[in-house]
C-alpha cells in the first residue's frame, strides 16, 4: 500500500521559489503574517496581544483546517521524508512522506517526538559570550573574524546536508588548516571499516529480503536501532514468509521479534560461531586465499552449539547465493569482515547483500575514520594546544573527552547547542540551536534522494542553524534560504518537482562495490570468557539526542518495558547466581577501570555471560527530564567491555516498568498463569495448523445485541507477524490525542496514559528457546462492550458506528469501565497531568477553585486542536482516531467522494512502518480492512471468552520450524 | 415438685429484681450525669482522627485520586473496601431490630437500640466513600436522576447505580426506624430533665409524646409497618453491594454466589462489631444485667452460623473455579490464595473461617474475654475479605500484560484510620445523649410486666 502514485498537490512546498504573481505573493504574505502572529501572542486559548487579522485571506490557512507541508530531517544520519500538519501556523505532527522512498510514509518513535522537540521549553533561548547574553551579530563578528591560517577545528554530526557539504568544502578552501571532526557516538563504524578494508569504498550494506531464502543474523538489530532505513523494515516484512530467519541474540532486541529460531549465545560464542561457520564454507568453497585468511583465526567448539549451528550451515549451503549473514555493530572490525568473508563465500555478494558506495555528496570532506579515532584525535589536538577555534555543531564535547575544561580555556570556542549542558558552561560562545522545523536545509540521504528540509514556523527563540553558523564563518552574506535557492540551481534540480514534492529522487542505480579479498588479522585471545557489558544504544533516546523528551522517555523500552531510565539487563541464571533481583543496585567495574553504578532487570532470554545496558542516559543538559538512568558516557555506544568484577550494593530501586516481568523466571504461579492462557492470547500458529484450524463456535448472548445499521462501520486490524513493536505507533498516538506523561513514579505505580500499549510476551517454544513477542492493543472497541453497562452516567456509549465512545463532559470517573475492561486499555487521570508535569508554569489567571498551573506556553501550542485536552478525574481511551473518521466523513460528503474513506488512517496506523495496523469501513467489503478479517490468520481477542465482539482483531504470528528435531516431532503433533 | 406440672422455665431477660423506675434510672444515668473523664478523652480523640479524615478528604479533592495507591488495573482500593466494610457493618443493626422483632425474639430490645445505632452510623461512614471515590467529585450529582438541560440520564444498567438507590434507601429507612423507636424514651428523657435546653431539645423530637393509649397504638403500628419495610432491605442492601461486583465481567466478581454470600459475612461483621461494642459498654455503664451472658451467647450463635456460611461460601468459590473448567477463573482462585495478595487471603479465612469455630463451645461463647477477641478478629478478617475480593481479582485480570501490584498510600490507610474516628465520635455522642437501650421495650419484657407476676408470687408466698 504504501506507495501512493498520484502527484498529491497537498504536499506542495510554499515560498520556496519567488513569487512570480500578485496571488501567490499575497499567499505568501498571507501566511507569514499567520505565522507572526501566532508566534506573537502568548496563550493560544486567551491572547493578550493583539491578533493581526488578514486583510486578505490566505488561501492556504484556513482557521479550522490543517494544512500539510512536506519537509524532511536528518535524525543521526537517517534522513526520511516527512509531511508536518500545521494548524493556523502550528506545526502539530509530523508523518512520513508518503513519496520518499526512505519512509513512504511511514515514520518511527523518534519522528513522531520531533515535535515535542521543537516546543520544548527548556531549549536553549538566547546567544551568550563568555556566559552573558549577547546578540548574535556580535557572535557573528567573532566568527567572520577568524584569520586565514587559524587551525580550526569543526565538530559535527553526520553530514547529510548538501549545503554542509558544499560549505564545509568551501571552508577547507578558505581555512587550509580547518580540520572537520564528524562526530557520532551511534554509528555504524564497524561496518563501514570492514567493508572499506574489503572493498576500498567507503559505504555501507544493502540488504535484498526479496530474493532471500535464509538470514542469519548476530546480534544485529537490523529492525530497530541498527536499521538502514524505514523502508528496509518494510521490505523485511514483505518478504518474511519467503525466508527463514536466524538470529543469535546475547540479549534480546526487537529485531529477535521475527526471528524464527533464537540461539542465545555471548559475544564471545557469536565470534567462534562465526569463524566455525566461515571455516566450515571455506573448506567448501573458499579459495586457497580465503582458507589462508580465516585460518588465520581459531575457535573452540565448546562455545558453539554445535548441533545447530551444523544445521544452519547446511541451510545456508542449501540456499547459496539466497542468504544473508549479517553482523550487529556491537561485533568488533574483525567480525565484520568474516561476515564479509561468509557472504562471499555463499555467493550472496552483489546478490542478496549488496555493498554499496556512500553518494559522492556525502563522501566526508576528509577521509573516514571511526568514531572513537575521531575522538582520540581530537583529544590530543586540544591537549597539544594545537586548535585556535573550536566549533561545535551542536556537540557536546565535554561528554567524550573527559576533563575537557583546562584544555579548552585557550580555544575560542564556538558552541552551537540546543540545550545548556556541561560544554555551554565551558564554551566562550554559545548559539541557540533551532530545531529542524524552523530552518532550511537540502538533504541527501544515504542513497541519494534529495529531500526539502522547509521550516513550517518562524523560529520560536534566536536560535540559528547549522548553516547560519557555516555562511557567517565563511563571511557570505546570505541567508540559509538564498544559499539554498542557488545550491538548487547549481545542481540544477529540478525546481517543479522540488517544489511540489519537496523531494528529488535518486532514479540511478546506486553504485555497488565488489569485494576485492577480506584480510583478517591473526587473533590474539579467543579464550578468554568472562562477563561482558555490552552497550547498545537506547531505543528512546538514541545517542542522548532525546535526553529530554519526556514523550521518548516514557514510551516503554520495547524489550524490558522500562521507562524514564535504563538498567543493566541480567539472565535469571546470573541474578540466581549473585541473588539479586529485579531493582537491586549493582555496581559494574570494567577492566577498563570505570565504575557503573544502578538497578538491574531480569529478563529471559539474556545471555548469562552478559550484561546489556542502553547508552545515551544519564544527566546530559541542564533542563527538565535530563537526569534519568545510568550514564555510559564514559563508554562508548556499541561495544563490549569486560567485567572485572560486580558488587551488590544495598540499595534498591523501583523501575518503571509498563509490564511487570512476572512469569518465566521469576514467580512460578504468574508464570503457569500466563503460561496456560497464552496460547488463547497470541495464537501463534503454523501455516499448516492455521490451515487445518476450525471456526470457533460462536458464542451467543442472552441479550438482544446492539446492531449495527449505519452506514460506515470501523474495525481495525492488527498484524502479529508484522508487528516488530518497535513504538512509533505510541508515540504516533500520544502526538495525536494530547496524551500527557505522567512521570518516572506515577509510571512506577502503573498510571501510564499512552491509549496504546505494546504488550511483550516471553515465550519458550518448542526448541527451549526463549522468543519475544510483540501485541499492540489499544481500545477494540468491543460491539458487546463490557465498559458501557457499568457506567453509572452513560459516559462510555456505543456509536451506530460501532465506535465505543467517551463522553468526558459526563465522565465523574468512577472507574467501573477499567475495572470491567477485558483488554485493560482505559486510562484514568487520576491527577491533572498538566499541572503535575515539571515543565508547567504558573497560570496567567488564577481561579479560585481552579489549579494554579497550566503547560507551558510551548507545550499548548503543540497540542492538537481537535483532541479535547483531558482534565483530571476522566477516563480516556483509544477513540480510533475519532477526529480523523469525523473529518474524512465530511469531506467524503462534501465531495462526494467515497475515496476519502478509503485513505482514512488512524495515527497509530499512520507511523506504523510495517503496516501492521490496518483501519478503515468494514461494511466495504474492498476495504484493506474487510479483507484482513477474512484471513485464515484472524482472531478475535477474548471473545471466545466473554462475546465481546471486538472490532479490532488480530491476525496470529506465523511459526516456522527451523530445527530437523522440531520438524519430527510435528509430524506426530495432532490436530483437532 | 411434679413431673407434669413441671414447665419450661424461660431465662428471664433482664436479671435481678429490678423496678420500671430503677430500669430508667439504670439507663438514664450516663445522659444525666456529668460527662466522665473517658467519655471527655475518647470524644476528643475521635474528634481529631474525624478531622483527618476530612481534610485528608479535603486533599483528595483538591489535588485528585492519585492521592491513593489506585493504577490501572486496580482501579478499586481501599474507598471501595471500606466502604462495602462499613456498609456490612450496619447489617445487623437492622437484623437485630427488624427481623428479630417480626420473630418476636425478645432477647433483641436490650440490644436493638445499641444495634440500630451502630447501622446509622456505620451507613454514614460508608456513605462518605462512594461520594469520594469518583473522579470529579463535583459533577457526582449526575448520578441522580434529576432533569436537568444537559439531557443526560443515568444508566439504569450499571450495578454501582443500583447501589446509589439501594444505599440511600437503606440509611433512610434505619434512620425512621430508629427514630421512631427513640420516640418514648425521648418523652421519658425529656419528662426527667432537670434543664430547659435539655427539655425542649428531647421535647423537640419527642414530637409531643404523653404515652396516651392512643400514641402507643400508632406507634406499635408505626413500628410495625417499618419493621417489615426494613426487613428486605437488610437482604437487598448488601445483595446489590454485590452487584457491583458480581455484574462484572472479571475472574473472582463475575460470581452468582455473590449476593447471598455477601448478606451473610454482612450480618456476620455486623454481629462482630455488636459485640465489640456492646461488651465495653455493657461494663461500663453496668448494664449486666440489662445486656445479660444470654443476650451475648446468641449473638455468638449468630457469628458462628454466620461466619460458616461464609467459610462456606469461601469453599464453594474454589469448587466453581475448578467445575467451571474456566482457567481465568480458576488462575483468579490460586492467585488469592498463593498470589502476591497470599498474605491478605489467610488472615481473611483464619480470621473469619477459623476464629468463630471456637463459639462451638458453651464455655468459650459464654466466655466475655474470649468473645471479645473473637469479634475483633471477624471484623478484621471481614475488611480482610473486602479487601481480598476487590484486590486481588483487580490485579491480575485476563491479559497478563496488565497486571500490576496495588500498594495504598498513607492517606488510603489514614483515611480509612479516620472513618473510625467519624464513627467513633457519632457514637460516644449517641452514649452520653441518647438511651443506649430502648427503655420501654425492655420494660415490656421483664417480669414484673407480666400480668401474671404478681399472681406467681403470690402462690409463691402460699
Amino acid at each position: 500500500m504504501s506507495q501512493i502514485k498520484k502527484e498529491d498537490t497537498e504536499f506542495q512546498t510554499t515560498m520556496l521559489s519567488e513569487p512570480k504573481s500578485r496571488r501567490s505573493a499575497l499567499k505568501a504574505i498571507g501566511s507569514g503574517m499567520t505565522v507572526a502572529a501566532l508566534s506573537g501572542c502568548v496563550g493560544i486559548r486567551k491572547p493578550k496581544q493583539v491578533i493581526q487579522t488578514y486583510t486578505k485571506e490566505s488561501d492556504i490557512i484556513v482557521p479550522g483546517e490543517p494544512t500539510t507541508y512536506a519537509t524532511s530531517c536528518n535524525i543521526n544520519g537517517q534522513v526520511n521524508g516527512l509531511t508536518v500538519t500545521t494548524h493556523e501556523g502550528r506545526p502539530i505532527k509530523l508523518d512520513g512522506h508518503p513519496h520518499h522512498p526512505n519512509n513512504y510514509g511511514s515514520s518511527n518513535a523518534y519522528i513522531q517526538a520531533e515535535i515535542h522537540q521543537l516546543y520544548d521549553p527548556d531549549r536553549l533561548k538566547g546567544h551568550f559570550s563568555n556566559q552573558k547574553p549577547t546578540q548574535f551579530n556580535l557572535i557573528k563578528k567573532a566568527l567572520s573574524g577568524i584569520e586565514k591560517n587559524e587551525s580550526i577545528a569543526i565538530c559535527h554530526p553526520p553530514v547529510r546536508s548538501l549545503l554542509e557539504a558544499s560549505l564545509l568544502k568551501q571552508i577547507k578552501a578558505r581555512y587550509p588548516k580547518s580540520n572537520f571532526f564528524e562526530i557520532s557516538p551511534v554509528n555504524k563504524d564497524n561496518q563501514t571499516a570492514a567493508l572499506l578494508d574489503a572493498t576500498n569504498t567507503h559505504g555501507y550494506l544493502d540488504y535484498d529480503y526479496s530474493s532471500a531464502k535464509m538470514v542469519v543474523s548476530f546480534d544485529h538489530d537490523f529492525l530497530g536501532n541498527e536499521s538502514d532505513t524505514l523502508s528496509s523494515i518494510t521490505k523485511f516484512i514483505k518478504y518474511q514468509n519467503q525466508f527463514t530467519f536466524v538470529s543469535y541474540s546475547s540479549s534480546l532486541t526487537i529485531t529477535d521479534s521475527k526471528a524464527n529460531a533464537i540461539i542465545n549465545a555471548s559475544i564471545k560464542s557469536q565470534e567462534h560461531t562465526l569463524i566455525y561457520i566461515a571455516q566450515e564454507l571455506a573448506k567448501t568453497f573458499g579459495s586457497a586465499k580465503a582458507i589462508k585468511e580465516i585460518n588465520k583465526h581459531s575457535f573452540n567448539k565448546k562455545h558453539i552449539d554445535t548441533k545447530k549451528t551444523n544445521e544452519l550451515i547446511k541451510l545456508l549451503i542449501d540456499h547459496r547465493s539466497q542468504t544473508i549473514v549479517s553482523i550487529g555493530e556491537i561485533h568488533s572490525i574483525e567480525m565484520h569482515k568474516i561476515g564479509l568473508l561468509i557472504n562471499q563465500l555463499l555467493n550472496n555478494i552483489n546478490r542478496s547483500v549488496r555493498p554499496i558506495q556512500l553518494p559522492k555528496d556525502l563522501i566526508r570532506v576528509q577521509k573516514f575514520s571511526s568514531h572513537a579515532s575521531v575522538i582520540e584525535r581530537l583529544k590530543q589536538l586540544i591537549e597539544n594546544k594545537a586548535i585556535k577555534t573550536l566549533i561545535s555543531l551542536d556537540i557536546d564535547l565535554s561528554r567524550f573527552i573527559p576533563n575537557v575544561e583546562s584544555s579548552l580555556k585557550p580555544i575560542n570556542t564556538f558552541y552551537l547547542s540546543t540545550y545548556k549542558n556541561r560544554f555551554t558552561r565551558l564554551a566562550a560562545h554559545v548559539i541557540s540551536k533551532g530545531h529542524f522545523l524552523e530552518e532550511w536545509d537540502l538533504l541527501m540521504s544515504r542513497e541519494g534522494h534529495i529531500s526539502i528540509q522547509q521550516p513550517v514556523i518562524q523560529p520560536l527563540y534566536k536560535s540559528k542553524s547549522t548553516i547560519d553558523i557555516l555562511l557567517a564563518l565563511l563571511n557570505i552574506p546570505d541567508s540559509a534560504y538564498t544559499y539554498l535557492k542557488k545550491e538548487i540551481r547549481k545542481r540544477k534540480l529540478n525546481e517543479t518537482e522540488i517544489k511540489q514534492k519537496g523531494l528529488h529522487k535518486n532514479q540511478a542505480e546506486n553504485v555497488s562495490a565488489s569485494i576485492k579479498g577480506v584480510s583478517l588479522t591473526k587473533n590474539k585471545d579467543n579464550e578468554s570468557y568472562g562477563l561482558t557489558l555490552s552497550v547498545k544504544p537506547s531505543y528512546q533516546l538514541l545517542d542522548g539526542k532525546y535526553t529530554n523528551n519526556s514523550w521518548l522517555l516514557e514510551t516503554p523500552d520495547p524489550v524490558t518495558k522500562l521507562t524514564w531510565g535504563n538498567a543493566f539487563i541480567i539472565s535469571s541464571k546470573f541474578a540466581k547466581k549473585e541473588t539479586l533481583k529485579t531493582g537491586d543496585i549493582i555496581q559494574i567495574r570494567l577492566k577498563t577501570s570505570d565504575i557503573l553504578k544502578g538497578p538491574v532487570i531480569i529478563l529471559p532470554g539474556q545471555n548469562s555471560q552478559t550484561i546489556s545496558l542502553s547508552y545515551g542516559y544519564g544527566k546530559l543538559t541542564d533542563s527538565a527530564f535530563s537526569n534519568y538512568g545510568i550514564s555510559a558516557d564514559n563508554l562508548k555506544s556499541n561495544a563490549n567491555y569486560e567485567i572485572a568484577s560486580i558488587n551488590k550494593t544495598n540499595e534498591f530501586e523501583a523501575l518503571a516498568d509498563t509490564q511487570m516481568n512476572h512469569g518465566l523466571d521469576e514467580e512460578t504461579l504468574a508464570a503457569s498463569g500466563i503460561k496456560s492462557r497464552i496460547e488463547s492470547i497470541l495464537q501463534i500458529k503454523t501455516v499448516e495448523e492455521l490451515n487445518h484450524t476450525h471456526k470457533a463456535h460462536e458464542p451467543h448472548s442472552l441479550f438482544k445485541e446492539l446492531s449495527y445499521e449505519s452506514e460506515y462501520q470501523w474495525g481495525m486490524s492488527v498484524d502479529l507477524n508484522a508487528c516488530i513493536g518497535c513504538s512509533a505507533c505510541h508515540v504516533a498516538c500520544q502526538a495525536e490525542n494530547n496524551i500527557p506523561i505522567v512521570g518516572k513514579e506515577e509510571t512506577q505505580k502503573g498510571r501510564e496514559m499512552s491509549w496504546i500499549r505494546i504488550d511483550r510476551y516471553f515465550i519458550e517454544n518448542d526448541s527451549n528457546e526463549t522468543t519475544i513477542n510483540y501485541m499492540p492493543v489499544a481500545c477494540v472497541h468491543c460491539e458487546n462492550a463490557p465498559c458501557e453497562q457499568v457506567c453509572p452516567v452513560n459516559a462510555t456509549v456505543h456509536d451506530d458506528e460501532g465506535l465505543n465512545v467517551m463522553t468526558y463532559n459526563r465522565c465523574i470517573g468512577t472507574r467501573y469501565c477499567a475495572n470491567n475492561c477485558p483488554y485493560k486499555v482505559r486510562r484514568f487521570n487520576f491527577f491533572d497531568w498538566h499541572q503535575k508535569n515539571p515543565q508547567s508554569v504558573k497560570k496567567d489567571r488564577i481561579h479560585l477553585f481552579d489549579y494554579f498551573r497550566e503547560p507551558s506556553k510551548q507545550t499548548q501550542k503543540q497540542f492538537n486542536p481537535e483532541v479535547t485536552v483531558r482534565m483530571r478525574g476522566v477516563m480516556e481511551k483509544c477513540s480510533y482516531c475519532l477526529q480523523r473518521i469525523s473529518k474524512a466523513k465530511i469531506n467524503a460528503k462534501v465531495n462526494n467522494d467515497k475515496s476519502i474513506i478509503d485513505k482514512l488512517q488512524t495515527a497509530c496506523q499512520q507511523a506504523c512502518p510495517t503496516n501492521a495496523i490496518v483501519f478503515g469501513d468494514i461494511n466495504n467489503p474492498s476495504s484493506d480492512v474487510s479483507t484482513k478479517r477474512k484471513s485464515k490468520r484472524r482472531y478475535d481477542l477474548l471473545q471466545y471468552e466473554l462475546n465481546t465482539k471486538p472490532r479490532t482483531i488480530y491476525l496470529s504470528k506465523i511459526k516456522k520450524t527451523v530445527w530437523e528435531s522440531q520438524k519430527t516431532k510435528e509430524t506426530t503433533y495432532g490436530y483437532h | 415438685m411434679d413431673i407434669i406440672n413441671e414447665e419450661i422455665q424461660r431465662v428471664p431477660q433482664v436479671l435481678g429484681k429490678k423496678s420500671f423506675k430503677k430500669v430508667t434510672d439504670i439507663i438514664a444515668k450516663p445522659s444525666e450525669s456529668p460527662a466522665p473523664k473517658w467519655w471527655v478523652i475518647g470524644l476528643l480523640g475521635s474528634m481529631s482522627l474525624a478531622a483527618l479524615l476530612f481534610s485528608l478528604i479535603g486533599y483528595l479533592i483538591w489535588d485528585g485520586v492519585g492521592v491513593w495507591g489506585l493504577n490501572n488495573p486496580v482501579g478499586w482500593g481501599f474507598a471501595i473496601v471500606n466502604f462495602v466494610f462499613w456498609v456490612g457493618i450496619g447489617h445487623a443493626g437492622t437484623l437485630i431490630s427488624a427481623i428479630l422483632f417480626l420473630f418476636r425474639q425478645k432477647w433483641r430490645t436490650s440490644i436493638n437500640r445499641f444495634a440500630e445505632a451502630m447501622t446509622i452510623f456505620a451507613v454514614i461512614c460508608a456513605g462518605i466513600f462512594p461520594g469520594i471515590h469518583v473522579g470529579r467529585i463535583w459533577a457526582a450529582y449526575y448520578l441522580f436522576p434529576i432533569p436537568n438541560s444537559m439531557a443526560m440520564w443515568p444508566n439504569f444498567k450499571s450495578a454501582l447505580l443500583w447501589d446509589v438507590f439501594a444505599v440511600s434507601t437503606y440509611f433512610t429507612v434505619s434512620l425512621l426506624f430508629w427514630y421512631v423507636g427513640l420516640i418514648p424514651d425521648l418523652a421519658t428523657f425529656r419528662d426527667r430533665a432537670t434543664t430547659k435546653v435539655k427539655r425542649f431539645t428531647y421535647g423537640l423530637f419527642a414530637l409531643g409524646w404523653n404515652g396516651s393509649n392512643r400514641h402507643w397504638m400508632n406507634y406499635e403500628k408505626a413500628y410495625l409497618i417499618l419493621a417489615a419495610i426494613a426487613t428486605p432491605l437488610v437482604l437487598s442492601v448488601h445483595s446489590i453491594v454485590s452487584f457491583d461486583f458480581a455484574t462484572s465481567n472479571l475472574p473472582g466478581w463475575h460470581t452468582t454466589i455473590f449476593p447471598p454470600y455477601f448478606v451473610a459475612g454482612a450480618v456476620f461483621s455486623g454481629f462482630a462489631m455488636v459485640l465489640t461494642l456492646l461488651i465495653i459498654a455493657r461494663k461500663i455503664f453496668k448494664l449486666e444485667d440489662l445486656i445479660t451472658i444470654r443476650h451475648l451467647e446468641n449473638m455468638n450463635k449468630f457469628i458462628l452460623a454466620t461466619g460458616t456460611m461464609v467459610g462456606y461460601a469461601y469453599a464453594m468459590e474454589f469448587f466453581m473455579a475448578w467445575y467451571s473448567a474456566n482457567q481465568y477463573e480458576a488462575f483468579a482462585f490460586i492467585n488469592r490464595a498463593f498470589g502476591p495478595y497470599a498474605w491478605a487471603y489467610w488472615i481473611m479465612v483464619s480470621c473469619n473461617v477459623i476464629s468463630p469455630q471456637f463459639f462451638w463451645f458453651k464455655k468459650l461463647r459464654t466466655n466475655i474475654p474470649i468473645m471479645f477477641v473473637i469479634s475483633i478478629f471477624v471484623n478484621i478478617g471481614m475488611w480482610f475479605e473486602r479487601f481480598v475480593i476487590t484486590v486481588t481479582s483487580l490485579h491480575r485480570d485476563f491479559l497478563p500484560s496488565s497486571w500490576d501490584y496495588y500498594i495504598p498510600t498513607w492517606v488510603d490507610i489514614m483515611t480509612f484510620v479516620g472513618s473510625f474516628g467519624l464513627f467513633f465520635t457519632l457514637f460516644l455522642l449517641f452514649l452520653k445523649y441518647l438511651p443506649i437501650i430502648s427503655i420501654s421495650e425492655v420494660k415490656g419484657v421483664m417480669e414484673i410486666a407480666d400480668p401474671h407476676y404478681y399472681d406467681h408470687h403470690t402462690e409463691d408466698k402460699q
